[in-house]
C-alpha cells in the first residue's frame, strides 16, 4: 500500500489523443457538438437500416436466382391459390370462399377456416401496384413478400432492443435476426407462409407492448392490439402473444412491480386485443371459450382486483382492512378458477388441444394424434439444429440474459421470459425454433454490443494505484467502507449493464458506469485481442449464416437439381411435369387422390379436385385414404368408387433416389389408417417377421398386396430390362416379379419416375368384376370368389368342366 | 384518330421463295424504310388477300372461258396441306359479251371440303411476258348447291390475247389448307403408325369446258395403305404421288352433277400440330429501343388420339432405341425473326427449362421474309420441349417472349419530324402448323398520336383499345387484329406509323420525379411536425 502511494500518479489519459490528429481530430470535434451529432447518428442509422433491409432480402433469394421465381413446398402453395382467388375475385369472394374442390365430397370453407392475414397483405400490396400501373403478377408479390417482411422484421427487432438497450445494441439484433438461419428457414422467397409475416408481427406487437408498458400508454396499448389483431389474422401462433403479455404482466404483478403503467397499457391491450381477434373468423368465440386463452382473461381479472386493492390501500390506511383485502384477492382468484375448472368439465370452454398438449408430452402426439406426429417439423430438433440454426448467438444468447438479468427493468423481465419459454418450445418442436431466434437475437445483440462497448471504449481506468486512492477517499466518506479495491486488481473487465439504476442497492457500491474511470480495459493488446476476435467471430456468423441459407433453405423443393458429368445444373422438374398434365390432359372435374402431402400442390397446380390436402382437418378421410392406399386391390376398389377417384397420384423415388417419397413416408399412412380402422389396418402386418421393413422379395404379403406398394413397382423391372430393379431409395433390389395391377391403368409417369398417375378403370363393359376381366384378358384361369357371376366366361367354363372330370 | 390504309405492303411479300424474290424484296423494303413514307404507296395495287362475301352466288355463264389444260396439285402434310391449280385459259370465241368493265371475271369451283380450309389463297397470271398477282375473291357456297364453293379472280382486259392468238393464258390458283386431311383410325396406341386419310375431288370441277386435266395427290410418305379410286380405274400411282385422270373434254361444272370423289389413305410420321388459339402481344419501346413480343400458344396435337394410357418406359424404350413415336411431340423448333434475344419458354405454373435457344444477329435486310423460310443460320431457333411429351389428342398451353432491337433490327425507322414507322409480324410462322385462331395487340408508346397502319391481308376484326403498364399515366394506345385460320403464310408484316413529340417521350420520367419528391418533402414535413399533446 505504501509503495503505490508513493508512486506519482500518470497523468489521466485523455480521449483526444487516442482519436489521432489531423483531419479526424477535426470531424471528432464537428461531431462532439450534440446537434451535428445527433444529425450524422440518425443519417447514419437510417442508411444502415436501409443497408440490413437490403441484406435480409438479398439473402433470401439464392432460391430465386438458382431456379426461379417459384411458390417453394406445400403449404405455400394453399395461400397462393387463396391470393389468386382475392386478386382475382375481390376481398368479400375470398372472405365467403368455399372450396368444393378439396376434401372432396366434403369441400372446405377456405374462407373461414384459413388466416387471411397473408393474403390480405399480399392482395392490398398487388391492387396497390397496380393501381399505381406496375402490372406485377400476384405469384411475385407472393414469392416476394416473405424476404421484403424480413426487413420490417429487422427493423422492428432494431426497436425493440433499442428500448431495451440502446440503438448499437439494435443495430446488432437487425443485422442478427437479418440473417440468422433460424428465420430465414421460413421467409425465404417463395415461402409463402403465414410465418413469413407473423415473425414482424411478433416482433412488432412485442416492441409496442414494451412501449405501452414503457409509457403507461391507452394510446401504445391500443396500437399493441390493433397489431395483435393482425398477427391474430396472420398465423396460429399468435397463442404465443396470447400468453407471453400475461404472463409478463403476471410475473410483475408477483415482484411486486405493479404500477398503474402495467394497469393501462395491458388493460387498453387486453380489452381491444381481444375484441379485435374474435372478428378474425377463424378464431371467432375461441378467445372466451379455450383454455388456451383463458390465461390473458385471469391476468385481466387478477390485474383489476389488485388495482382495486392498490386503490382502497391509497385510501384505507387500517391494517386489518388490507388483510382482509387481500383474503378477498385470493378468494376471488381462486374461485375464478374454480368456475374456469368447472366450465371446462361443463364443456362452455374447450380444454386444450392435442396440437397444445404435444407442446408439454413430447410423447403425447405420436400416441394419439399420429396426423401432427407424421410432420417432420413437429419431431423436437437434435441438438446441432440449434447450432446449425443460430450459430455464435447459441452462447452469447445466455450472456445477453445474464446481462439484461443484471439490470432487470420491466422489459427486461419480459425478454428474460421469453427466452425461457421459447427455449423451451423450441426444445420441444423444430418449427417453434422460428420463435427462439428473435429472442436470441435480441440477447446476443446486448452481449456483443456490451462486450464492444466495453473494449472499444477509449477511457482506460485508473490504474490500482489510483483507484486505492479512490477507495481511500470513498472509505473516509463512506463509514462501512468493504474491500473493493482487491477485487478491482483481479477483474480486469467489469461489465457494464447500463445506465446505473436505483433498484441495485448492492452494486451501488461496485463500478458500473463508464463515467466512472475505475471500470475499463487496460492497455491496446487486451482491447485488440477481444476487439478483433470477436469481429472474427462476426464474420464467421455472416460466412455460415450465407453458407446454410445456400444450402439447407433455399430449394424449393418443387424443383430439385442436379448436376450434369460437366458440371453444368441440371433441373429434374417431375413435379411440375405430372401436375401440369393433370392440368391440361384431364376432365376438369377429375378426383385425384394422393396422400394429404401433395393435395395443396395438386390443387395448386393441377387445378384439380382432391381427397386430402394439407389442411389435415378431418382425421377419418385421410384414414380413409390410407387405408385405400394399405390394402389389397379388392378391398381398396370400393372405397376408391365411393368417392369417385378417378386418378391416384403417387411418389417414387426408387428410381432417382429422391428419399421424399411414398413408401418412405408409407409407415405413416399405416399408422393413421389403423388409429381408424385397428381392425382391418395394422402396423405389424407390413415388416417383415424379423421386424424389418422391406421392400424386396422378402417384404410381408401385406406389404406386397398393397396398393401404394403395386403403384411404386409396377412394371419397375421393365426399365433394367426385365432383370430385378434396384431402389435406390431403399439401397436394395425390388420385387423380383413386378406387381400387376387390376383396377388401375398406369395413365401418365414423370421423365425420372418420381410421380406415377395412375387411372381407376372404369367398370367392365360386360358386367364382369374387373379381376376376373384382367384375368380372362391374360388368358388365365378365373378366380373362384366370382364363380356364379352371370357372365360366365369360357375359361370359367372349362375350369367347372374339368372340375367334373 | 386511326387511319387504316390496306393492300400495300402485300406486294412487298410476294415471291418470298426464291432467292432472287428475297433479295429483291430486301431492296424493295431498304427503299421503303430510305424513302419518306408517303412515296411509298403505290395506289391501287393487287393484294393476295382472298377477301370474302358471304352472300351465296350463282354459276356464271359456261362460255366465257375454256380450260386448255387443267392441273390440281395437292401436297398433302399434317394439319396444313396446299394445293396449287394450274389452268390454261383463254377467252371462248362464243362469249362476246361486250362489257365496259376493263376487268373479265374467271371463276373456280372448289369442293365446300376443300373451300372451307382454305387459309390462304393468291392468284398468279402468268403469260409470255408478263407475270402479275390477282385478286382472290371469295363469293361463298353456291345458291343450288351448297358443295361448292365459288372464288374469282378478275384478270385485266389488257392482258387477254385475242381470241385467235395461239398462246393461252396461263392462271396460277395457290392455296393454303388448314385441317383438310384427319386421322383414320382416329385412335392409335402409343406405340402404333398413324394414318391420315384425305378426301376431295379426284376429278375435274370448273365451270367451264375442260379439254384436258389432271388431279395429282402428293403425299408425305410413300407408305400409302389405299386410294380411291385405285388402279384399276385409271389411278396411278409413282412414289408418294397419286395422280387421277387424266380426264379429257370434261363439261361443264353444273349445280348437282357428279364430280367424282376420291380419297388417299397415307402415313404420317410427323406429329399434326396445331395452335387452337395464339395470343401475341407486342409493346414497342423507345427508351429501350426494344420491340417485346410474347406469344400466348394452347397447343394440341391433333393427330389420332391416344388409344389407351401412355406409358412412360415405352416411350423411354422406344427413345432409347432410337425409333420415337413419331406422331408424339417432344420437341418443337420456332424460328423467331433473326436478331431475337433474351427468349424466355413459361406456362401457368412456371418456367419450363428444357429448351434450347440460338440466338441468330440482327439481319434488317430479310425481315420481310418469314422466318420459317430463312436458313437455320441465319434465323434465333428456339427449341422448344414441353413438359410432357404430347402425345395425339394432348393440349399444351405455353407462353414464350423475346426481345428485338427496335433500331438496329430494323424494324422500326424514324421518318423525322417526330414521325416514326415500326414493322411488326403478324405471327412466327412454323412450317405445318394450323393456327387457328390469332389475336396479336401491337402496343405503342404512351402518348403515340395519327396511327396509321396497314394490314397485309384481311382481318376479321380490328380494333384500337388502351393498354395501362408500367407506370403509365394515361396508357399507351394499341392495335388489336385478329384472324381464324391462319397458317404459315400470314407471318407477313403489319406496318404502323405514328407520331410521338418529345413531350410524350419525357412525360413518364417527369411524372415518377415529381411523384417521387412529393413524397420525399411530404415525409420531410410529417416528420418534422410534432403532433404530441402536453
Amino acid at each position: 500500500m505504501s509503495k503505490r502511494e508513493a508512486a506519482p500518479p500518470p497523468p489521466p489519459p485523455s480521449s483526444s489523443s487516442s482519436s489521432g490528429g489531423g483531419p479526424i481530430a477535426s470531424i471528432g470535434s464537428w461531431l462532439s457538438e450534440p446537434k451535428n451529432n445527433r444529425n450524422v447518428l440518425s443519417f447514419l442509422r437510417t442508411i444502415i437500416i436501409i443497408l440490413l433491409w437490403g441484406a435480409a432480402i438479398s439473402s433470401r433469394l439464392f432460391a430465386v436466382i438458382r431456379y426461379e421465381s417459384v411458390i417453394h413446398e406445400f403449404d405455400p402453395f394453399f395461400n397462393y391459390r387463396a391470393t389468386r382467388v382475392l386478386a382475382k375475385d375481390g376481398f368479400y369472394r375470398f372472405w365467403n370462399w368455399f372450396d368444393p374442390t378439396a376434401w372432396y365430397p366434403l369441400g372446405r370453407a377456405a374462407g373461414g377456416t384459413a388466416y387471411p392475414g397473408l393474403m390480405v397483405t399480399s392482395g392490398i400490396i398487388h391492387n396497390f401496384l397496380h393501381s399505381i400501373n406496375i402490372p406485377i403478377d400476384i405469384r411475385n408479390v407472393c414469392v416476394l413478400l416473405a424476404p421484403a417482411f424480413s426487413g420490417l422484421t429487422a427493423w422492428a427487432t432494431y426497436m425493440f432492443t433499442k428500448s431495451m438497450k440502446d440503438d448499437a445494441a439494435g443495430l446488432l439484433a437487425a443485422a442478427f435476426i437479418g440473417i440468422a438461419p433460424g428465420y430465414i428457414s421460413r421467409s425465404v422467397a417463395g415461402s409463402y407462409d403465414n410465418e413469413a409475416i407473423a415473425i414482424f408481427l411478433l416482433m412488432m406487437t412485442f416492441y409496442l407492448w414494451i412501449k405501452a408498458l414503457k409509457d403507461g400508454s391507452a394510446l401504445w396499448g391500443a396500437m399493441t392490439a390493433l397489431f395483435y389483431f393482425y398477427m391474430v389474422a396472420a398465423w396460429g401462433g399468435y397463442v404465443f402473444i396470447t400468453n407471453m403479455i400475461p404472463l409478463h404482466a403476471l410475473v410483475l404483478i408477483l415482484m411486486g412491480r405493479f404500477s398503474t403503467r402495467l394497469y393501462v397499457s395491458y388493460s387498453s391491450f387486453y380489452a381491444l386485443g381481444t375484441l379485435a381477434s374474435m372478428q378474425v373468423p377463424f378464431v371467432g368465440f375461441q378467445p372466451v371459450r379455450t383454455s388456451e386463452h383463458m390465461a390473458a382473461l385471469g391476468v385481466f381479472g387478477l390485474l383489476q382486483l389488485v388495482a382495486f386493492v392498490e386503490l382502497v390501500r391509497s385510501h384505507v390506511p387500517s391494517n386489518q382492512f388490507k388483510l382482509l383485502l387481500r383474503g378477498f384477492v385470493v378468494l376471488i382468484a381462486a374461485s375464478a378458477f374454480a368456475a374456469l375448472v368447472a366450465l371446462t368439465y361443463g364443456g362452455y370452454i374447450a380444454p386444450w388441444t392435442g396440437r397444445f398438449y404435444s407442446l408439454w408430452d413430447t410423447g403425447y402426439a405420436k400416441k394419439y394424434i399420429p396426423i401432427i406426429a407424421s410432420v417432420s417439423e413437429h419431431q423436437p430438433p437434435a441438438w446441432p439444429a440449434f447450432f446449425f440454426d443460430l450459430e455464435m448467438l447459441v452462447f452469447l444468447f445466455p450472456a445477453g440474459v445474464f446481462i439484461l438479468f443484471r439490470e432487470l427493468r420491466d422489459e427486461h423481465v419480459f425478454v428474460v421470459i421469453y427466452a425461457v419459454m421459447a427455449s423451451y418450445f423450441a426444445g420441444v418442436m423444430v418449427r417453434l425454433m422460428l420463435t427462439l431466434t428473435p429472442v436470441v437475437c435480441v440477447s446476443a445483440a446486448i452481449a456483443v454490443s456490451t462486450l464492444l462497448e466495453t473494449y472499444l471504449d477509449p477511457k482506460e481506468p485508473l490504474t490500482a494505484e489510483q483507484s486505492a486512492e479512490d477507495v481511500v477517499a470513498s472509505e473516509a466518506l463512506d463509514s462501512n467502507g468493504a474491500k473493493p479495491s482487491t477485487k478491482l486488481k483481479k477483474t480486469k473487465i467489469i461489465v457494464h449493464s447500463g445506465d446505473s439504476s436505483d433498484e441495485e442497492k448492492e452494486n451501488a457500491s461496485e463500478p458500473v458506469s463508464f463515467d466512472n474511470p475505475k471500470s475499463g480495459i487496460f492497455g491496446l493488446d487486451s482491447r485488440a485481442f477481444v476487439s478483433i476476435y470477436t469481429l472474427l467471430l462476426l464474420l464467421v456468423f455472416v460466412l455460415h449464416c450465407t453458407f446454410v441459407t445456400s444450402t439447407a433453405y433455399s430449394s424449393p423443393s418443387v424443383v430439385l437439381a442436379s448436376r450434369n458429368p460437366d458440371g453444368s445444373q441440371h433441373i429434374i422438374d417431375d413435379f411440375r411435369e405430372a401436375y401440369y398434365w393433370l392440368r391440361e390432359n384431364t376432365p376438369v372435374d377429375a378426383k385425384v387422390m394422393s396422400w394429404w402431402d401433395y393435395g395443396y400442390q395438386i390443387a395448386g397446380m393441377s387445378d384439380r379436385p382432391t381427397l386430402v390436402d394439407n389442411n389435415t382437418w378431418n382425421n377419418t378421410h385421410i384414414a380413409t385414404v390410407g387405408k385405400a392406399m394399405s390394402t389389397n386391390e379388392e378391398k381398396a376398389l370400393p372405397i376408391l368408387r365411393k368417392h369417385d377417384v378417378d386418378y391416384v397420384l403417387v411418389m417414387f423415388g426408387g428410381l432417382l433416389g429422391y428419399s421424399g417419397d411414398d413408401i418412405n413416408k408409407f409407415l405413416w399412412m399405416i399408422r393413421i389408417a389403423q388409429g381408424v380402422w385397428p381392425d382391418e389396418i395394422k402396423e405389424a402386418d407390413y415388416f417383415t417377421s424379423q421386424g424389418q421393413y422391406k421392400i424386396d422379395d422378402s417384404a410381408s404379403k401385406a406389404m406386397k398386396e398393397s396398393l401404394m406398394y403395386k403403384m411404386s413397382y409396377h412394371r419397375f423391372n421393365d426399365l433394367f430390362g426385365g432383370r430385378q430393379g434396384m431402389d435406390r431409395v431403399r439401397g436394395t433390389p425390388g420385387p423380383s416379379v413386378s406387381p400387376k395391377l387390376d383396377i388401375l391403368d398406369e395413365a401418365f409417369t414423370s421423365e425420372n419416375w418420381i410421380v406415377r398417375i395412375y387411372k381407376v378403370k372404369k367398370e367392365d363393359p360386360l358386367g364382369r368384376d374387373l379381376f376376373s376381366a384382367n384375368a380372362f384378358e391374360a388368358g388365365k384361369k378365373r378366380k373362384r370368389i366370382v364363380s356364379n357371376s352371370p357372365s360366365s366366361s369360357g375359361t370359367g367354363k372349362a375350369k367347372k368342366a374339368r372340375k367334373a372330370n | 384518330m386511326v387511319v387504316i390504309r390496306r393492300s400495300v405492303t402485300a406486294a412487298l411479300s410476294r415471291h418470298h421463295s426464291s432467292p432472287l424474290a428475297l433479295l429483291l424484296n430486301s431492296l424493295l423494303l431498304l427503299l421503303l424504310l430510305s424513302l419518306p413514307f408517303s412515296l411509298s404507296y403505290p395506289d391501287g395495287e393487287a393484294t393476295t388477300t382472298a377477301t370474302t362475301t358471304t352472300s351465296s352466288s350463282s354459276l356464271p355463264d359456261q362460255d366465257d372461258w375454256i380450260n386448255h389444260s387443267f392441273l390440281k396439285q395437292l401436297e398433302l402434310s399434317g394439319s396444313v396441306s396446299s394445293s396449287v391449280l394450274t389452268v390454261q385459259i383463254s377467252p371462248s370465241s362464243s362469249s362476246s359479251s361486250p362489257t365496259q368493265d376493263s376487268f373479265s371475271p374467271y371463276y373456280f369451283t372448289l369442293p365446300s371440303t376443300e373451300a372451307e380450309a382454305v387459309s390462304w389463297a393468291k392468284a398468279i397470271l402468268k403469260s409470255s411476258s408478263q407475270r402479275e398477282v390477282l385478286q382472290v375473291e371469295s363469293h361463298g357456297p353456291l345458291k343450288q348447291d351448297a358443295s361448292t364453293h365459288l372464288f374469282s379472280v378478275r384478270i385485266p382486259k389488257s392482258s387477254i390475247p385475242s381470241a385467235s392468238a395461239s398462246s393461252p393464258l396461263t392462271l396460277i390458283l395457290e392455296t393454303t389448307l388448314n385441317h383438310l386431311s384427319y386421322p383414320l383410325p382416329s385412335t392409335v396406341k402409343q406405340n402404333g403408325e398413324m394414318f391420315l386419310q384425305w378426301t376431295g375431288d379426284a376429278a375435274i370441277r370448273s365451270p367451264y369446258r375442260t379439254e384436258k386435266g389432271r388431279v395429282k395427290v402428293k403425299c408425305p410418305h410413300p407408305k400409302i395403305l389405299s386410294f380411291h379410286p385405285d388402279a384399276s380405274q385409271g389411278a396411278t400411282k409413282s412414289g408418294s404421288t397419286i395422280t387421277f385422270g387424266s380426264y379429257e373434254d370434261v363439261a361443264p361444272y353444273t349445280p348437282g352433277s357428279e364430280v367424282k370423289t376420291g380419297s388417299v389413305h397415307y402415313q404420317h410420321v410427323l406429329p399434326v400440330i396445331s395452335m387452337v388459339e395464339l395470343d401475341r402481344l407486342v409493346e414497342i419501346s423507345h427508351w429501350g429501343d426494344n420491340m417485346a413480343t410474347e406469344d400466348k400458344i394452347w397447343l394440341r396435337n391433333d393427330g389420332a388420339k391416344l388409344k389407351g394410357h401412355f406409358s412412360r418406359i415405352d416411350h423411354q424404350m422406344a427413345t432409347f432405341y432410337s425409333k420415337a413415336n413419331s406422331h408424339v411431340l417432344s420437341t418443337l423448333a420456332i424460328h423467331l425473326p433473326p436478331g431475337s434475344k433474351e427468349a424466355y419458354f413459361t406456362d401457368s405454373i412456371g418456367n419450363v427449362s428444357t429448351s434450347h435457344f440460338r440466338p441468330s444477329p440482327s439481319a434488317p435486310y430479310s425481315l420481310t421474309v418469314p422466318s420459317n423460310l430463312l436458313p437455320p443460320s441465319r434465323v434465333s431457333v428456339l427449341e422448344i420441349q414441353p413438359r410432357f411429351p404430347v402425345l395425339g389428342g394432348w393440349n399444351y398451353t405455353f407462353t414464350i417472349g423475346w426481345n428485338n432491337r427496335l433500331g438496329e433490327g430494323g424494324w422500326g425507322k424514324s421518318l423525322g419530324s417526330n414521325e416514326y414507322l415500326v414493322a411488326v409480324p403478324f405471327l412466327t410462322p412454323v412450317t405445318d402448323v394450323a393456327m387457328d385462331q390469332v389475336r396479336t395487340k401491337i402496343v405503342l408508346p404512351e402518348g403515340a398520336t395519327d396511327i396509321q397502319f396497314e394490314v397485309p391481308f384481311e382481318m376479321d376484326s380490328i380494333s384500337t383499345e388502351t393498354h395501362t403498364t408500367y407506370l403509365d399515366t394515361k396508357g399507351r394506345p394499341s392495335i388489336v387484329l385478329s384472324k381464324s385460320q391462319c397458317s404459315e403464310k400470314h407471318g407477313s408484316l403489319i406496318y404502323v406509323r405514328y407520331t410521338l413529340t418529345p413531350s410524350a417521350h419525357l412525360r413518364k420520367p417527369i411524372a415518377i420525379t415529381a411523384i417521387s419528391i412529393g413524397l420525399l418533402l411530404s415525409a420531410a414535413l410529417l416528420l418534422r411536425f410534432d403532433v404530441k399533446i402536453r
